[in-house]
Parts: C-alpha cells; sequence; structure tokens
C-alpha cells in the first residue's frame, strides 16, 4: 500500500487543526492512521512517499508519525512502514526517530 | 407722536436684536471651539515627548528608515510608535514627506504596529516621500496596498508584497506562491523549494503558538517579499510583534537557564535558542526544532545573510556576530536573502 503526502496537500502545514489548514494531525486523522491499520489488515507494508509537495514543517511529520507510534508502539510501526523522500533524504532518519521517541 | 421717531425707535430695536443674536452666535461658536479643544486634548496620542511626535496625532518617520543602513534610529522610532498609548486617539498620520530611504525590513514592521492600531479600530493615515527613490520603493513594496492610495501604474505592477496572513493560523498556500515567485526572479525558472517552505512554516506556527499573549493586540505576522530583478536577488523579511524570543525562552525556561547555565549573557542565551538547547515548553524531545531549523538552512545554503533582532539582541549569523542593542525591539525580525549563490531546488 502506498500514500503520496502530495494527494493530500501540496502545502502541509502545521501541527494542529488550530495552527491552520492541511496540519499533521489532520493528516494522521483522515489519512495516515486509517491507511496503517488496512496494511495491518492486509499484512501489506505502508510505503509513504513525501516528495513532490511545497515542503514540510518538522512539527507536521512530527505530529502525524508520533500519534501513529503512540496508537500502534514504535517498533509495530518502524517494521511496517517504508519513507521514500528523495527529495529532501534527511526526513526518512528524523521520522525514524520521532517514531522511536514514543515509549 | 413723530411718525420719523417711531421709525427710528423701530430701527434701533432691530439693531439691537441683531447684535444680541450676533453676540449668542458668536459665543456658542467660541464655547465649540474650547470644546473642540477640550476634545482634542483628549485624542492626541498619548506617550512621552518625543522628536518623532511632531503635533498632536501626526508621527514623523525617520529619513533614513532602514534596518540595515540605520537600525538604531529605525528601531528607536518603531518602539516609539509601539510605546505610544493610543487608546483615545481616532486615527495617526505618518509623515513620510522628508524620508529619503526606506528598508523592507523597517516597513513591514512599521506594518506590523499599524495592524495593530487598525485592530483597536484607529484610522492610519498618512503621505509619501518627496524623494523619488523612497516613493518608488515604499510604492512597489506592497505596504500600501494596506491603504487606499494611488500607486504610480509602473509601481503597480510590481511582485514585491508584503503578505499578512491571519492573527492566529499558518498559510502555507500563499507562502508557497511567493516562494514560486522568488525562485523564478532568482533562477529564471517557478521551482519548489521545500527547505524554504518548511523554515517558513515553522516561523509562522511559532508567532501563533508563542509569540503572542492570548488576547494581544498586536497578534499577527508579517512575511515581506522584496525582488531584485537586476541583480537574480530576493530579499525576505519575517516580522511578529510579539513578545520575542528571549523573553519567550526566560518566562517558559527560567528553571532550565538556571540548571544548565551560571551566568549567562542575552546573546548567548538566543543563541542556544538557535541550537535547540532549550527544546520545547513540552519537555517532549521532538519539539522545540523550529529555530534551529532556521539556523541549519544557513549552514547548508538554502539561504543567505541571515540576520535576527530579538528583544535587545541583533544577530548576523553569516558573519557569526551577536551584539547587544541599546534599542531593542519587542518582538522577533527575521532577514535573508536568496540569490544565485544559494542551493539550487530544480524541482518542478
Amino acid at each position: 500500500m502506498e500514500i503520496k503526502i502530495k494527494d493530500f496537500s501540496m502545502t502541509p502545514g502545521a501541527r494542529y487543526y488550530k495552527d491552520g489548514p492541511d496540519s499533521g494531525e489532520e493528516f494522521y486523522d483522515k489519512i495516515l492512521g486509517k491507511k496503517f491499520r488496512e496494511a495491518l489488515e492486509k499484512r501489506e507494508k505502508l510505503t509513504i512517499i513525501l516528495d513532490g509537495t511545497e515542503g514540510y514543517a518538522t512539527s507536521f511529520l512530527d505530529e502525524a508519525f508520533t500519534r501513529l507510534a503512540k496508537e500502534y508502539g514504535s517498533k509495530e510501526v518502524l517494521s511496517n512502514i517504508i519513507i521514500i523522500s528523495n527529495e529532501e533524504p534527511d526526513w526518512v532518519n528524523e521520522i525514524e526517530n520521532y517514531i522511536s521517541s514514543v515509549k | 407722536m413723530d411718525k420719523h421717531f417711531i421709525r427710528r425707535q423701530k430701527i434701533a430695536e432691530r439693531k439691537a436684536a441683531f447684535r444680541t443674536r450676533r453676540r449668542r452666535v458668536w459665543e456658542s461658536l467660541r464655547n465649540r471651539e474650547k470644546n473642540s479643544k477640550k476634545k482634542d486634548k483628549y485624542r492626541r496620542i498619548r506617550g512621552n515627548a518625543s522628536q518623532y511626535s511632531i503635533n498632536k496625532n501626526i508621527i514623523k518617520v525617520p529619513n533614513d528608515f532602514s534596518l540595515i543602513s540605520n537600525h538604531v534610529e529605525a528601531l528607536k522610532f518603531l518602539n516609539f510608535c509601539k510605546s505610544l498609548d493610543y487608546k483615545r486617539s481616532k486615527f495617526v498620520y505618518f509623515d513620510f514627506q522628508e524620508v529619503t530611504n526606506i528598508g523592507n525590513g523597517a516597513i513591514t514592521i512599521l506594518l506590523s504596529i499599524i495592524g495593530g492600531l487598525q485592530d483597536q479600530n484607529i484610522n492610519v493615515s498618512g503621505c509619501y516621500p518627496n524623494d523619488e527613490h523612497a516613493r518608488n520603493f515604499l510604492e512597489r513594496s506592497g505596504f500600501l496596498r494596506y491603504f487606499k492610495a494611488k500607486i504610480k501604474k509602473e509601481n503597480g505592477n510590481s511582485r514585491n508584497a508584503i503578505l499578512h496572513r491571519g492573527k492566529d493560523q499558518t498559510h502555507a498556500k500563499e507562502t508557497a506562491k511567493l516562494i514560486h515567485g522568488a525562485m523564478k526572479t532568482v533562477w529564471g525558472e517557478d521551482y519548489r523549494n521545500p527547505k524554504l517552505q518548511g523554515m517558513l512554516i515553522e516561523l509562522m506556527a511559532n508567532t501563533v503558538n508563542h509569540a503572542y499573549l492570548r488576547r494581544s493586540h498586536q497578534k499577527g505576522w508579517y512575511f515581506s517579499v522584496d525582488h531584485i530583478e537586476s541583480e537574480n536577488k530576493v530579499r525576505f523579511c519575517f516580522v511578529d510583534n510579539g513578545k520575542g524570543i528571549l523573553s519567550t525562552i526566560k518566562i517558559r525556561f527560567r528553571d532550565k537557564i538556571l540548571k544548565l547555565f551560571d551566568n549567562i549573557d542575552d546573546r548567548d542565551l538566543i543563541i542556544e535558542a538557535f541550537n535547540g538547547t532549550f527544546g520545547s515548553r513540552t519537555r517532549l524531545t521532538n519539539r522545540g526544532k523550529g529555530l534551529p531549523v532556521i539556523k541549519r538552512n544557513l549552514e547548508e545554503n538554502v539561504i543567505k545573510r541571515l540576520k535576527v533582532i530579538s528583544n535587545n539582541v541583533i544577530l548576523d549569523f553569516e558573519n557569526k556576530q551577536a551584539s547587544i542593542l541599546e534599542e531593542g525591539f519587542s518582538g522577533t525580525f527575521y532577514y535573508w536573502e536568496l540569490d544565485q549563490s544559494c542551493k539550487l531546488w530544480k524541482l518542478k
């Protein structure tokens, strides 16, 4: 299974709904959480493609992936997702750190 | 009775009545003037007497109004504008007549102060500079789009903009459009610049979440873009009128500062904030990465000539200089440039 964040928004915003449109919280609620559950049910890995948007704030990615890790656990999330970011390769490590930091 | 005598008496009575009427009108006019003087007195902006306040509600803008060439004077003036008590004012008039040089940063901060006045229903007006160069700059800057003002045709088509969006939200779509325009000026193509966009969202989010007191009148951020087509260069300013980075750190991380540092200078404190030492007030490890992202963008050559003024500190990141200002700024001002020596993002 695959998620292209640019299909959610070309201009992802900040952390919470209150911060403005297309926030990390909204991305988790509407796309990431549901797709991850679906992928687990189908026993597939979820590929998340970051390329193609206008750019990300740390808070957007932190909120979305930290929530996912809180819901399913760090180990479960790390072993079931593949992050692709060719335009900004640093994000892959950064997101893995966000997920790992959830205990 | 003599016919003539009666006639003269009637004329005299009419004259007397006329004089009485005239005196009453004159007295009422005089009273009205007195009352209006009283009202004027109350309407006057209250604050310390200053070289910038000419008369009543008229404020004189300094001749060299630029944070780059004359930051001491410009900050002094902006602080004067911020410190005034406008509570009983109906209007404020900014006199630009003798201004010969204007900087984008200075007018962006001025616009943010004016935004606060307009939120309090105070009418703001002003006049153009006599100097042709300064007038053209003002007209091209996008500053006048916030007022009913006549702009020369040739200046009306300028791509420069001062974008003010919302008091309590980030607006990634609008900043993305401005970044595309900037990339076109620098590289001749409408490229994306994800790092710069990410940095702008961080700045907007910082302003929305940390910069202001909850019920502040002057809430909001201002982002300005100044295209210099002849040099393939774009200058950016981002301003908020909040508490400033230093004040925020001192309030929120008092214990951490005391624990980490015995005796720390304001300059070092703000540098540590950009190094990410303090994290966020939520104490979560992934928070508080906004300021370090800005510094990293300079280190990775995404932007050039980054300068930050916040409270009483001015940071020149490129020259690695930090100075204490006599005349500080309660708020945060970011300045940076994008030119062909920056990293190219060929992303369509």
